[in-house]
């Protein structure tokens, strides 16, 4: 081999002699949406890992998420990835985010579970928009569910249902979560008059040690009972509560919180972000997938304002239909909408605990939705 | 539930996923509900926070010793009791600030300063 050959060679396996128009136009993508996380704040914890991980993947001949062949080990990300194609990571992310949540207002006001049930109408009715499209029924319950607001659950579900669609789901997902105060408000104020956003609410009970420890143990056993395909979510998410409301494990607690929930977030965003190949992504679907994530968002919001409206009526003017709107999940996003908008029409209006309520109801909701989808579609 | 579904299927998919959801979360809330009555604390039960209306305009008395003339003083008085009535300033009449004599033991008095400085 003479030193021609060599820098012949070298240059044939450089990223430029065998870069494709697709690889560049991903590149793209991923370096907007790194604009979006970076300058705008869009959701930076899950878009910036997400972004740079889709750049990772299209690296053209870099394989970073190319299986193993022969003796030849895999890419680095291909084995990360296996955390989310065997739906680990999701589950995790949601020990943490129990640990993190404080169901105090659900427990206090039992009936706002019901705004967090009405809001995930939203997943259903686009669901069934996903099925006049063409999509299979996997791939419909994947999209649907970006409707639940909730990142863990929309991955879960599309790793388990369609993971060749995981790259635009997530996408979708987060980007709307990002614009959930662009979305609701116009929706909000579009269902209900000034009277009813005005309604100052009352202040909520105390909520005592022994009823925060039973609660997650409570919600396990029934929700478990009721769908067993729901477990394994619902199950993280109370255990990581339990971790925190029995004030024994402050550490465990801690952990699950900050250090598992971070390492567990870059590897989940870097891989889920690297599904998104350009043969992948770069497709029609891609788009009506994007288009039917905000109509899931936006009749999401619509359900829980109109059972908003329904509770505003039923308990005699007492429930402020603007928590509703915290049904779907998005935690605390969707319930500081609630809280800006109600004091919008009344300074003196704070909603923000009352729409917690609903907010993480909705988590719980979305859950069960994953669940009853699973049922349907899975294996 | 095969791969290809038909919108008569969705539709179904869609109510009966629905009435779970529903039905789930009520049983969910009506055993909180319940949860309530066995589990509270017996003395905290029932306790909610009463915020009291204060109508404005409403004379406020507070008996201090006339000898005390300091404006600054009466507007922290005033802006004490305006923020712990949650009305404003001008809405309240102060007719007159006298101070009371002090009857508190010494040992009360330091225990509440202690507390006070440790808040700060």
């Amino acid at each position: 081999m003479n030193l021609g050959e060599i820098l012949l060679h070298f240059l044939q396996s450089t990223g430029f002699a065998i870069f494709t128009w697709q690889q560049g136009l991903m590149i793209l993508v991923s370096l907007v949406l790194l604009y979006l996380a970076i300058v705008k704040g869009f959701e930076p914890l899950l878009l910036i890992p997400i972004a740079f991980g889709m750049l990772l993947a299209n690296l053209p001949g870099a394989g970073l998420m190319n299986p193993p062949e022969g003796d030849m080990p895999g890419g680095l990300l291909y084995y990360l990835y296996q955390g989310v194609k065997l739906g680990i990571y999701p589950p995790l992310i949601f020990l943490g985010v129990g640990a993190m949540t404080d169901f105090g207002p659900l427990i206090a006001n039992p009936k706002s579970i019901l705004l967090g049930a009405a809001a995930q109408l939203g997943i259903f009715v686009t669901f069934i928009g996903a099925i006049l499209l063409g999509f299979t029924g996997p791939e419909a319950g994947s999209i649907g569910i970006i409707g639940g607001a909730d990142g863990p659950t929309a991955l879960y579900l599309t790793s388990k249902l369609a993971p060749h669609l995981l790259g635009p789901i997530a996408v979708a997902a987060y980007s709307y979560m990002a614009l959930v105060p662009i979305i609701q408000p116009p929706i909000m104020k579009a269902l209900t008059t000034k009277e009813e956003r005005e309604v100052v609410m009352d202040q909520l009970r105390h909520v005592s040690k022994k009823e925060r420890i039973i609660f997650p143990i409570m919600v396990t056993l029934v929700v478990s009972f009721i769908l067993p395909s729901a477990a394994t979510l619902v199950g993280m998410l109370m255990l990581g509560n339990l971790f925190r409301e029995s004030l024994v494990v402050d550490r465990l607690s801690k952990t699950a919180q900050n250090e598992l929930i971070n390492i567990v977030t870059i590897f989940l965003g870097t891989t889920v972000g690297a599904t998104a190949s350009a043969e992948n992504f770069l497709t029609w679907r891609t788009l009506s997938i994007i288009a039917l994530g905000l109509v899931a968002f936006s009749i999401g919001t619509a359900g829980g304002v109109i059972f908003g409206k329904i509770m505003y009526k039923t308990s005699g003017g007492k429930v402020n239909p603007l928590i509703g709107s915290a049904g779907v999940s998005a935690v605390p996003m969707a319930a500081r909408v609630s809280q800006r908008v109600g004091q919008e029409a009344n300074p003196r209006n704070f909603l923000l605990m009352h729409a917690m309520g609903p907010n993480v109801a909705g988590v719980i909701g979305s859950a069960i939705a994953a669940g009853l989808l699973l049922n349907f579609f899975g294996g | 539930m095969g791969d290809k579904i038909t919108f008569g299927d969705s539709l179904v998919v869609t109510v009966f996923s629905m009435t779970v959801v529903f039905v789930g979360l009520i049983i969910l809330a009506v055993i909180i509900s319940l949860l309530k009555n066995i589990s509270v604390d017996k003395k905290i039960k029932g306790t909610e926070i009463e915020v009291p209306i204060v109508p404005k305009q409403q004379a406020k008395e507070e008996k201090v010793q006339p000898s005390v003339d300091d404006n600054e003083l009466v507007a922290v008085i005033a802006a004490a009791i305006a923020a712990s009535m949650g009305v404003k300033v001008p809405d309240i009449n102060i007719k007159a600030i006298r101070r009371l004599p002090q009857n508190t033991p010494a040992w009360a008095q330091m225990g509440k300063q202690e507390r006070i400085f440790g808040k700060l």
